[in-house]
């Protein structure tokens, strides 16, 4: 495990050009008004980069001499889980840390209770796009996930609008009430044990597929 | 240390089917043709492809699919892999000893030393002669048992396939009882290096002979359509027509010397053998 972190962690350096990319989207949300809406878009980047470990993997077949080191397969994907996780978290503390000496300097521009805010909000939808990323990328090609990926955003995107056509406004605002209307605790306990059983269920997906490969 | 029996992969249009062993203390050769199946049976039993069906026993246990204390008891070189190649060498060390508790970093920097392989620079860098050397160097850093290396000395020059092989060599002179399983097509690079080696065609091992045996007693005799009438073919393994006649391939060349002094006998390397065995006809 410890190997294999080290080797992802090591590849990651090769990703330092994205560093001013990540600069520039606080500096540009900045100029729009609030550094807090960098979160959403820098934690998306975030579950990315930790994919492209995969693809890192698979350069000049190096994937077929990573398999001869000693660790099993599930070492390998429990360490993808670990190594995705370790980016998103570290990009949403990175954002936070920013906008906390911002909103010391500027704080018309930073506000740090907002950005933990998104942070809180964010966070779970990025451990979920995880559990749902990692299997496809192991059982697909870069390419064909990339695919399914933009199948998925279409389908739901589709489904938004076929479901704000077909639902009426008045019941649209009931259910919305209801969601809201549902004490917070439940949430706090529900949310937390939904995303481990969803990890549970994407991690025994992930082993079973990593099984199948061949080399 | 390693023993194969009827290890069998599927492809369409190719079966691997094979059996093989490398004893304890003795370095083996896998010889064959491109597409042969060498890199099928190596990876078939380090379990990068599932196999079909056979056994394999590894280290005196038969194994269904190699354990973590297995393959840290394991050298490896791919034909076509490495460590990631935008990893350096450094970066490298700090892998190794996270995976291997035996890795053995004075001896592995002292080795980049000597073969001239930089430690701050990408791998992607480096020249066919660099990576290989270092893939051979990583194999034998970690005081493994087992060293399956796949056509380590590929495309490089002679000095740098003369370094690897005396990485080889002192890997096998440190201790005694560790084996290694060796595929190349460069058959002086074998004839020098392995105690024995298995001949692979088509994904199956059609011949087993020590190296020892194939360079004293296997000749080729030059002879031509009447002498063939005549000729003792106790002897004989294989023959190929020639424009001028016969060649014969035979596993007991000393009988022809003392028996048959005017025909021309010549010396049968491992080229001459691959070439009389898939080439020439049985007798």
């Amino acid at each position: 495990m410890k190997g294999l972190l080290l080797k992802d962690l090591l590849l990651l350096k090769n990703q330092k050009r994205i560093l001013p990319l990540f600069l520039f989207v606080l500096i540009w949300m900045v100029m729009l008004g609030s550094a807090s809406f960098a979160i959403p878009f820098l934690s998306m980047m975030a579950v990315v980069l930790a994919q492209s470990s995969f693809s890192y993997d698979e350069i000049d077949h190096s994937d077929s001499f990573l398999f001869t080191l000693p660790f099993s397969g599930r070492t390998y994907v429990l360490e993808k889980y670990l190594f995705s996780l370790l980016c998103v978290l570290s990009v949403e503390v990175l954002a936070v840390i920013l906008i906390a000496v911002g909103s010391f300097f500027a704080p018309q521009f930073f506000s740090l209770q907002e950005g933990l805010e998104y942070v809180i909000a964010f966070l779970p939808i990025c451990i979920l796009l995880t559990a749902f990323a990692l299997p496809m990328r192991i059982r697909f090609t870069g390419e064909q996930s990339r695919f399914i990926y933009m199948a998925l955003y279409g389908v739901i995107a589709l489904l938004f609008i076929v479901l704000r056509k077909l639902v009426p406004q008045e019941a649209a605002e009931k259910l919305l009430a209801a969601i809201t209307s549902v004490p917070v605790v439940v949430y706090a306990v529900g949310i937390p044990l939904l995303i481990i059983l969803l990890l549970l269920l994407s991690y025994r997906l992930s082993c079973r597929w990593l099984k199948a490969k061949e080399y | 240390m390693l023993k194969c029996t009827n290890i069998r992969k599927s492809y369409p249009g190719f079966t691997l089917d094979c059996s093989f062993t490398v004893p304890s203390g003795r370095i083996s050769g896998l010889i064959g043709a491109n597409g042969a199946g060498k890199s099928t049976a190596f990876k078939a039993i380090l379990g990068l492809v599932r196999r079909d069906s056979g056994t394999l026993s590894l280290f005196g246990e038969e194994k269904e699919a190699l354990s973590e204390e297995d393959k840290r008891r394991l050298g490896v070189v791919l034909a076509d892999a490495g460590y990631n190649p935008y990893l350096t060498v450094e970066d490298t060390i700090l892998i190794q000893k996270a995976f291997y508790p035996a890795f053995r970093e004075d001896f592995f920097r002292q080795k980049c030393q000597e073969l001239d392989l930089p430690l701050q620079k990408l791998i992607k860098d480096f020249s066919t002669g660099m990576k290989a050397k270092l893939r051979v160097l990583c194999a034998v850093s970690h005081d493994a048992d087992l060293l399956i290396l796949d056509e380590p000395t590929a495309g490089l020059d002679v000095l740098a396939r003369d370094q690897i092989l005396d990485l080889l060599r002192d890997f096998m002179a440190e201790k005694e009882e560790r084996s290694v399983l060796i595929s190349s097509h460069i058959s002086a690079d074998l004839e020098t290096l392995c105690d024995d080696f298995y001949m692979i065609d088509r994904g199956k091992i059609f011949f087993h002979e020590e190296t020892d045996r194939l360079l004293s007693e296997y000749g080729i005799l030059k002879v031509t359509e009447e002498e063939l009438q005549q000729l003792d073919l106790r002897y004989i393994r294989r023959k190929r027509k020639e424009s001028w006649g016969y060649s014969l391939l035979c596993d007991q060349k000393r009988y022809y010397f003392e028996n048959c002094p005017g025909i021309t006998i010549e010396k049968a390397g491992i080229d001459e053998l691959i070439m009389m065995m898939l080439k020439g006809e049985e007798i």
